[in-house]
């Protein structure tokens, strides 16, 4: 069967259902959000992202930075209290690779073993916690899946309240969209033996976060 | 919701084709319970099964034979109730299914259905009743699956027992959850059945109570049926029979009284 | 997988004989339930949410037809290739032809269950690609040679000591210790560089954006993306039915899916991919192929069963029923297990290889009431037995059975006389014991229960002669 038969098939069996004005009936189902959604109206929306970002199921650190200018000190200081060496898998971001790196051994991307890599998040969600990485020449994907430690900076202005609002603040239409959103929330995890919750199961064990005051 | 009355509202009872056939009793302690409530209660003698076993078997066409009948004989009591949850939920939430093609039903059916209660909700959201009954012990409670998801009877049981003398209360962990009764389920597939009722006796003895409630015959049947084989002497009864102080008798399963 | 749906009773008896499945099955069935129930307590919104889900997706299915064609256009100017699929074989074919002409060799696979559904497994044998679980718990089960027990945990029937021999045994470089964390390392050092050399990628997808012609997973290992980033081809299998008008209407679903599945607010890891690698892309796939199925859910939208089609595959429903805490997922012999298995797989497969499957339940109604999308499963399941009965499956005993009662219970009269004779019976039986051990033809009763001795003379019987 092709497409068109299936498609026929499919209307025929919709057929007395669907709607004259499609996209107006859709919209009209989300049109109040905040009845279907977790609202949180008196807590700022730093407060709330950092409660969950450091929730115990989404298990982030998250550290205040007054000026990105400051990300390399903080950077370094984290890797030595761990014991990580000097090497870090850098975002190729004009507004990162422009920062103090002398004291490290920088690439561009990550190796298979990578130990840790530093990235910029676009925006952040206060509902859940998390931190949206829209993917581009500048911004790779697997740099914030294959480290073992995944730091990320975000500045404050950027954390949103909620899903639906990342959608409306990079554009909803197709040609808005990069060519991948990740919306990661904390840590790799697992529950697949027992249920029990496990980090690190593939992607990062740790994330910790430097929020940009500024 | 409840209904401001100047007359006594005329009651049809439905003892349940369980009931009926095993432990009368819970009939009778119902009967005595819908009077000091404040009803007229009549038993009509055309009454059998609500049709259950045939609808949750596939068998439409009885089960609508059935409907037809229990709304022929109930249709002119202000309310019909039910000591069953099940029961009452099946004519309540389901005899609706039954009649999608037969209009000049439809109408006798929905109001049937409307005015159908299971009594433990009819006592406490209709009646308003407040029971005088004395029994000494400490009782867990199952809320049964249809009494509860269906018609929402979680609250108006605990409510009723919270004024019987000399009862204790203690929570089941899983009191939520299905027994293993399910109807014929549990004679067509035994080994489920039993391998579910075996982990809800197992909680039920964890209690450390010495009484199990309930509100189905079924379910309280397959709960007392397996205690006892397990050899636990749990006293089991009808929520209705301690409530009518009519629980002097025998448990369910349990040997008659010396 | 081979289909047992038609052996249920006996797969059931060989679970109830299997000392370690009842431990795990416990053990992770419980947690599921008490994080679920506390994660949905904390979100007060809840009902409302749900009935939106059950809105948007009925809003969906009624226009499905639009919103595949509008999928198709977006994802084709992402630069994705769009393939139709009406069957299992169909959608198979499709895989290995992109297999072979691609030259594959090896392919990592992120777990879907429509991938199960349409043997994935069996298409890249085919095409002579080698298959890489990267799921932890697909790996295990890949390991072990199992068909998935449960639709987001397939490896729950596995035990954590079974789980650490299985990696002793099978993998490189294994732990030592045996608590779960040691095991997890043990499975990311056997599975990272499978990741990285790969020729192909498959995965399934949780949802497809209509208007923007994306494709949605969630996961919180992360292998989605480490899965499908290295490759140079990703392959999407899909059913219909993950249809959502927007982004928007997407992230209602979101806030459920988790919940539901594993009691978090969101999981770990939500990517929503659109097209292949762009230019000056570092990393992602150069080809991406979707490839969307039908497998009678065409058909399912003409008939009862449609509401079925809101199922967004929490597993919600299984972790919640009795029998699937029982005897897990393997004894229903199907894809799909537990409550909405036992309505797929009729649908999917057939009425008569699995007519124990819609009557193995006892109607309770938790999975109903669990159900994110609130699909009426026990409903369903009940008209599935209508739609057996119309085709007069139920035979011998059953048959039997119930015919003499009906004729019974619709003549008061002559029921009030069986009452009263088996009242007599059963009276005789128990010899004043209070319990009867044995009734013929009611072992599946009396087997495991006493059944109760009746009270001299039915209720009807009494009230007649002037007991009130």
């Amino acid at each position: 069967m092709s497409r068109d038969a299936l498609l026929a098939k499919i209307d025929h069996a919709n057929a007395g259902r669907g709607d004259m004005d499609v996209k107006a009936a859709a919209d009209a189902l989300i049109a109040e959000p905040d009845r279907f959604r977790v609202t949180f109206n008196d807590q700022p929306l730093y407060d709330r992202f950092v409660e969950k970002a450091t929730s115990e199921t989404v298990t982030a650190t998250v550290e205040t930075l007054d000026a990105l200018a400051d990300v390399p000190a903080a950077v370094a200081a984290y890797m030595a209290a761990r014991d990580l060496g000097n090497r870090i898998a850098l975002q190729p971001r004009e507004s990162l690779t422009a920062l103090d790196w002398s004291a490290f051994e920088t690439a561009a991307t990550a190796q298979m073993n990578e130990v840790l890599a530093l990235t910029f998040a676009d925006a952040a969600i206060a509902e859940t916690g998390s931190l949206v990485f829209r993917t581009g020449p500048d911004a790779p994907v697997l740099l914030n899946f294959l480290p073992l430690h995944h730091l990320a900076v975000v500045r404050r202005s950027a954390i949103l309240p909620h899903m639906e609002d990342v959608f409306d603040h990079f554009g909803t239409s197709a040609a808005d969209q990069p060519r991948s959103l990740n919306i990661i929330t904390g840590t790799s995890g697992t529950a697949d033996i027992e249920a029990k919750n496990v980090r690190g199961a593939h992607g990062p064990r740790f994330m910790h976060i430097y929020c940009l005051s500024g | 919701m409840k209904i401001a009355r100047d007359h006594k509202p005329r009651v049809g009872f439905f003892v349940t084709c369980i009931v009926d056939a095993m432990r009368p009793n819970i009939g009778f302690a119902s009967l005595k319970l819908l009077a000091d409530a404040g009803c007229d209660v009549e038993v009509p003698n055309t009454q059998t099964c609500c049709g259950q076993p045939a609808f949750n078997s596939g068998d439409d066409a009885t089960s609508r034979q059935l409907a037809q009948q229990v709304i022929t004989a109930f249709e002119g009591y202000d309310y019909v109730v039910v000591p069953s949850g099940s029961c009452a939920s099946m004519i309540r939430s389901h005899y609706a299914e039954l009649f999608a093609e037969l209009p000049d039903w439809q109408e006798r059916q929905h109001a049937l259905s409307a005015k159908t209660w299971e009594i433990l909700s009819f006592l406490t959201d209709v009646m308003d009743y407040t029971p005088k009954a004395e029994y000494h012990g400490t009782a867990t409670y199952h809320d049964s699956c249809s009494g509860l998801r269906d018609l929402g009877v979680h609250d108006q049981p605990r409510a009723l027992l919270s004024h019987v003398d000399g009862l204790s209360m203690v929570p089941l962990e899983g009191n939520n959850e299905c027994c293993g009764f399910g109807g014929t389920f549990c004679v067509k597939y035994p080994e489920l059945s039993t391998a579910i009722v075996g982990e809800k006796t197992a909680k039920i003895k964890k209690t450390q109570a010495d009484t199990l409630l309930g509100g189905d015959m079924g379910c309280l049947m397959n709960m007392a049926g397996k205690l006892s084989r397990e050899g636990s002497d749990m006293r089991v009864y009808h929520t209705i029979e301690v409530l009518a102080g009519m629980a002097d008798g025998p448990g369910i399963c349990a040997p008659a009284l010396k | 997988m081979k289909q047992t749906s038609h052996q249920f009773t006996q797969n059931v008896t060989r679970a109830l004989a299997e000392p370690t499945l009842k431990i795990a099955l416990d053990r992770t069935t419980t947690l599921l339930r008490t994080r679920r129930a506390k994660v949905i307590d904390a979100f007060e919104e809840y009902a409302e949410a749900r009935a939106t889900a059950q809105k948007i997706k009925d809003h969906t299915l009624d226009n499905l037809g639009h919103y595949l064609r509008q999928f198709e256009e977006n994802a084709i100017a992402s630069g994705a290739q769009v393939y139709w699929a009406e069957t299992p074989q169909q959608a198979r074919t499709v895989v290995t032809e992109i297999c072979r002409a691609e030259g594959a060799k090896s392919a990592t696979r992120v777990k879907s269950m429509l991938g199960e559904e349409i043997g994935i497994g069996e298409a890249l044998a085919d095409a002579g690609v080698e298959r890489v679980e990267t799921d932890l718990a697909e790996h295990i089960i890949q390991l072990a040679g199992d068909p998935p027990s449960h639709i987001v945990m397939p490896a729950m029937h596995k035990t954590q000591e079974q789980v650490a021999e299985l990696f002793a045994k099978k993998h490189k470089d294994p732990s030592t210790e045996q608590d779960v964390t040691s095991l997890v390392s043990s499975a990311r050092r056997e599975l990272r560089p499978k990741f990285m050399n790969a020729d192909i990628s498959i995965s399934g997808a949780n949802f497809l954006i209509a208007d923007t012609g994306s494709f949605v997973t969630v996961t919180n290992e992360g292998n989605a993306e480490l899965t499908t980033t290295p490759p140079k081809t990703h392959i999407v299998t899909v059913g219909i039915e993950k249809m959502v008008p927007s982004l928007k209407h997407a992230a209602v679903f979101l806030r459920l899916l988790s919940r539901a599945a594993i009691g978090t607010e969101i999981t770990q890891y939500t990517t929503f991919f659109n097209g292949p690698k762009r230019e000056g892309d570092r990393d992602g796939p150069e080809n991406l192929h979707i490839i969307l199925v039908d497998n009678h859910r065409s058909d399912m939208l003409s008939d009862f069963l449609r509401p079925m089609l809101r199922c967004i595959r929490c597993g919600a429903c299984m972790n919640h029923c009795p029998v699937y805490s029982a005897v897990g997922g393997h004894a229903y012999g199907a894809v799909y297990p537990g409550p909405m298995g036992s309505v797929l797989t009729p649908a999917m497969t057939g009425i008569e290889g699995s007519k124990d499957l819609p009557n193995a339940c006892t109607l309770n109604g938790r999975c109903k009431e669990v159900c994110p999308v609130n699909i009426p499963l026990p409903d369903m399941l009940r008209s599935l037995r209508a739609r057996q009965f119309e085709k007069g499956m139920p035979s011998g005993m059953t048959k039997w059975g119930l015919r003499v009662w009906a004729a019974l219970a619709t003549r008061p009269a002559l029921y009030r006389l069986a009452t009263a004779a088996s009242n007599v019976a059963l009276r005789g039986m128990a010899r004043g014991r209070g319990k009867i051990t044995t009734v013929p033809l009611a072992a599946g009763w009396t087997g495991s229960r006493d059944l109760p001795q009746p009270e001299p003379g039915t209720f009807m019987q009494q009230y007649k002669k002037g007991r009130r």
